[in-house]
């Protein structure tokens, strides 16, 4: 089996990067389903190298689950149940509407942020042996690549990852809940986004992929200037997506800004946390590599 | 509406500044992309209200005050009609630049109503303009321009004893033009006289821009009391003082003569006229400067009073004698007493044509009867150009004779019994001081019967002929008694030597006027001169002499403005090389007293106030404005720092943010 180290080089996924993240799985939480035998615990009680469980025999069972020691010792009929390894199937779902193309006194926009976190991801989940898929999205979804776990696969979404442009309308929650009805098998559901959108429908459409047992995982994108709005002078503010124009005065407006962000920030934690949704802020002036290591280490230590 | 300063109309654009700023300063702004504005949204209902309202007002107050500052130089105002100003097409306008218009604010006043009234009339109307000082902007059309700027020019210190000229010009013009006449004064009683009638058809208005009730104090005559000043003994100088307020006034006088000064507090009470006497002694000869002041109050022209006072070192007198009145009492009554500065020269009337009259300051003839009629033609001359003469024409011949055009002798000379002198005019510089019982004593056998149509009478014989008389010009004094033992025994009396003293240097005293009126003509007669330049309190002038019968005459005639005039004269004058004049205001001319109206209504004057009738001015209202607006701004400023500092939040607003969390 090809390596996962032998992708097209890409300026998402540098070698220092790939080289820590070698070290470290991104185990699912929760329960999902794969096809290979893996990491990750499964709910399907088929072949397994794992046995958990006798149960007798019902008609329909096939034969060849049928444990004939247990015969030979009762003269009665039971099938042997296993729990079954199976590899993660992992989405990415990387938002790229307007708003994501936003940089304030960094180098880098959100949405670029958002590719290097979502190519470590990738690499991640293909070097464990999982599955990777993409999905691209605005106000609908721009590019869906379905999760692979072929090596050459990582090439493909570092592609797609370099050529996508941000830009558009956002519709967070009508998006994730057609996400939501589309994969139809469990998995680990991976956001990155900024979520600027309706709040309410946000956790909502969060709920949904809950509701069809997938692993949520929200990294919440912010830029440093956006959560302070510091500019020391009124400035006119353009909203990236509609086009909307709002002139501001920082000194004035600043402090009532920067709470209603924290509250909104607290909202999201609070909404995510009662609906398992595992939620993580990043801020864009936090190096990727050290805020995505800093988080899979957490998450290790959580299991 | 109208402008008083129409050419500062166009400063009024630079109150668009605050709002070019504000535009400004958005199209400044710096345009940044962000991600999304929800949040701002729910932040900026919360301010917003109230930050775009302080925006806006603001912005309102700060081009408010701006618009009300620069409107108010302008010094807009609502015209006002003028009864019958609209009937007529032309306008005559008279403008009293009297001094007494100096007073408090009513030169301010007559002047914005007089640019009023000049602007009002439209450029197609003819348009005349006249002061009372003779300045004047013929009438024709177009000619505002004109008149608005010699209004500008104009100061109120002219000196007016009336308006009657001024309104009698304008008048006459009225008539001819079928215009109106708009007369701008304080109504001063003096300057529009009883006798002056209105033609029928002509419409005068008199604007009183005066106020009833003025606090004026002055100082009206400034002379020399206490007989002729002489060096080197005490001399007496007087002020005369009014108060035409109706409130009692406490007010410092100060004399100050040759670095001198005495000061006295005076109170006036209400229309009080109080003289005081300051002595004072000089010891040298020479000409002096005495300058009256009285602390200063609203019409400061009349608070100082000047007098030129010249103490000759020895006076050159010529005694004209006959040999039938000699003239040695007189030669020994002005050499009695060399401290009396007297230089007597005697000559006969016969030798009278080799004299150079010019020489000498006065002329004291024994018998002016021997006189030629060629003598009288030189004594009128030498009179003319500032010589004096006391003519003791007691010889009269038997029958009638002519005393040089000055008086008639009588044709007879009584001699029978005697007479003496009464009624003696004490106040007269001649007899101050002289006791009248002196000359009640004197007996007088032969004199001359005088009469003279103009003259003055100093004192009377016992039988009321007049004795001593005075030529209104005080350049000559007739006695009707002749120096000589036979004719009485005056000669003999102690008040001889004094009378002829104090009558000779009250003489030579007047013999060259040294104070004028304001307004009036200073002419200098001197012997050669061929230049001079005159000093006046603003300029400096070269006079050129203009020749009247042989002599230097300079003449200086804008004397509008009192104080000190000099005229020096060029290296080649045969004079003293300088003569000082001192002009002062006339005297009455800080009298408030004002004219009736229903005299001035009988005379066919109109009468209004100048401020109903004025326009109303609208510079202080909207100083006022503009003062409101920016203590405005102020509040505001403070309101919104405390609301800051305070952090004050909308209740309405902070649901709102709840709300898009929810």
């Amino acid at each position: 089996m090809r390596s996962a180290q032998q992708h097209q080089p890409s300026r998402f996924l540098k070698p220092e990067v790939v080289a820590k993240l070698k070290g470290i799985d991104l185990k699912a939480r929760l329960v999902v389903e794969g096809f290979l035998a893996g990491l990750h615990r499964s709910p399907y009680r088929g072949f397994s190298v794992e046995f958990t469980e006798h149960r007798p025999y019902m008609p329909g069972d096939e034969l060849k689950r049928i444990d004939w020691k247990v015969y030979g010792r009762t003269d009665r009929f039971y099938v042997r149940e296993y729990e079954e390894e199976t590899n993660l199937r992992g989405y990415i779902i990387l938002d790229a509407s307007g708003s994501m193309a936003y940089t304030g006194t960094q180098s880098i926009t959100k949405f670029e942020y958002a590719n290097y976190l979502a190519a470590g991801l990738t690499y991640l989940l293909l070097h464990q042996k999982d599955s990777a898929g993409l999905v691209v999205f605005t106000d609908r979804i721009q590019t869906y690549i379905p999760a692979r776990s072929s090596a050459s696969h990582l090439n493909v979404v570092l592609r797609q990852l370099e050529k996508q442009k941000p830009g558009g309308d956002t519709n967070l929650s009508a998006t994730f809940h057609q996400l939501a009805e589309r994969i139809k098998r469990r998995g680990l559901v991976i956001i990155l986004s900024d979520l600027w959108d309706d709040q309410a429908a946000v956790l909502s459409a969060l709920r949904h992929f809950r509701h069809r047992k997938h692993e949520v995982l929200v990294f919440h994108i912010v830029d440093a200037q956006e959560e302070k709005l510091d500019h020391k002078t009124p400035v006119v503010l353009r909203d990236l997506e509609t086009g909307q124009e709002m002139t501001v005065d920082p000194r004035v407006v600043g402090p009532e800004y920067r709470s209603a962000f924290q509250a909104h920030f607290r909202r999201f934690e609070r909404g995510c946390r009662e609906g398992l949704v595992d939620y993580h802020r990043v801020t864009t002036d936090t190096p990727f590599d050290r805020a995505l290591f800093s988080y899979l280490e957490r998450r290790q230590r959580m299991r | 509406m109208g402008f008083l300063n129409p050419a500062l109309l166009p400063l009024s654009g630079l109150a668009a500044i605050p709002l070019i700023i504000h535009i400004l300063s958005r199209l400044r702004l710096q345009r940044r992309p962000f991600p999304s504005l929800l949040l701002l949204h729910t932040v900026k209902r919360e301010r917003f209200s109230w930050l775009k309202l302080k925006e806006v007002v603001l912005l309102i107050l700060r081009t408010l005050a701006l618009a009300a500052l620069l409107l108010a130089l302008t010094r807009p105002y609502c015209r006002a009609r003028i009864p019958g100003l609209d009937r007529a097409g032309d306008l005559v306008l008279i403008l009293d630049d009297s001094y007494s218009m100096g007073y408090g604010s009513r030169w301010q006043l007559a002047t914005d109503r007089s640019r009023e009234l000049l602007r009002s009339t439209g450029t197609g109307k003819r348009l005349a303009f006249l002061t009372a000082t003779g300045r004047y902007v013929p009438a024709q059309t177009g000619s505002h321009r004109t008149a608005l700027n010699l209004l500008d020019s104009l100061e109120p210190c002219g000196p007016a004893p009336t308006l009657s000229s001024a309104i009698a010009q304008g008048v006459a013009l009225a008539e001819s033009l079928r215009a109106s006449v708009v007369v701008i004064t304080d109504l001063q009683e003096r300057t529009i006289p009883p006798d002056l009638k209105l033609p029928v058809g002509v419409e005068v208005t008199l604007e009183d821009v005066g106020a009833p009730g003025g606090g004026n104090a002055a100082i009206t005559r400034l002379y020399p009391a206490g007989g002729i000043a002489l060096p080197g003994r005490p001399n007496q100088l007087r002020a005369e003082l009014v108060n035409y307020s109706e409130r009692k006034t406490t007010r410092t006088l100060t004399l100050e003569t040759d670095g001198k000064r005495e000061t006295r507090i005076l109170e006036l009470t209400p229309g009080a006229r109080l003289t005081h006497t300051f002595e004072m002694q000089l010891s040298q000869h020479g000409t002096y400067v005495c300058r009256a002041e009285i602390s200063p109050d609203s019409l400061p022209v009349d608070d100082t009073r000047l007098l030129v006072l010249t103490l000759a070192e020895r006076t050159p007198v010529l005694v004209v004698e006959s040999d039938r009145v000699p003239g040695r009492y007189v030669l020994s009554a002005l050499s009695a007493d060399s401290a009396a500065g007297f230089a007597p020269v005697v000559t006969n009337a016969s030798a009278l044509g080799r004299e150079n009259l010019a020489r000498y300051r006065a002329v004291v003839c024994t018998d002016p009867f021997a006189l030629r009629p060629a003598d009288w033609n030189r004594l009128r001359y030498y009179l003319q150009t500032g010589g004096a003469c006391l003519l003791m024409a007691g010889a009269a011949p038997s029958g009638a004779a002519d005393l040089g055009g000055y008086a008639q002798a009588g044709g007879e000379n009584r001699t029978a019994g005697f007479v003496s002198l009464k009624a003696v005019d004490t106040t007269h510089q001649s007899f101050y001081r002289l006791n009248a019982q002196t000359f009640s004593s004197v007996h007088v056998w032969k004199r001359a019967l005088l009469k003279a149509t103009k003259a003055r009478t100093l004192a009377r014989f016992s039988d009321d002929e007049p004795a001593v008389m005075e030529i209104p010009d005080g350049r000559v004094v007739i006695w009707a008694i002749a120096p000589v033992p036979d004719h009485s025994d005056l000669v003999y009396r102690a008040g001889f030597v004094p009378l002829l003293h104090q009558t000779v240097n009250y003489l030579t005293q007047s013999s060259r006027q040294t104070e004028y009126a304001a307004g009036d003509t200073i002419r200098l007669r001197v012997g050669q001169a061929l230049a001079a330049t005159a000093v006046t309190p603003r300029l400096h002038l070269n006079l050129t002499p203009v020749l009247e019968q042989n002599q230097a005459v300079f003449v200086l005639t804008d004397t509008r403005i009192p104080g000190l005039y000099s005229i020096k004269l060029g290296a080649s004058a045969s004079e003293p090389k300088e003569a000082i004049f001192a002009v002062n205001p006339l005297a009455e001319e800080g009298n408030p007293t004002r004219a009736s109206l229903q005299r001035l209504t009988n005379q066919g004057f109109r009468v209004q106030n100048a401020g109903s009738a004025r326009s109303s001015d609208l510079s202080h209202p909207l100083l006022l404005l503009a003062a409101l607006s920016f203590c405005s701004e102020m509040l505001l400023l403070v309101v919104d720092g405390f609301r800051r500092r305070h952090g004050f939040h909308h209740p309405e607003a902070k649901t709102t943010v709840d709300r898009i969390g929810n």
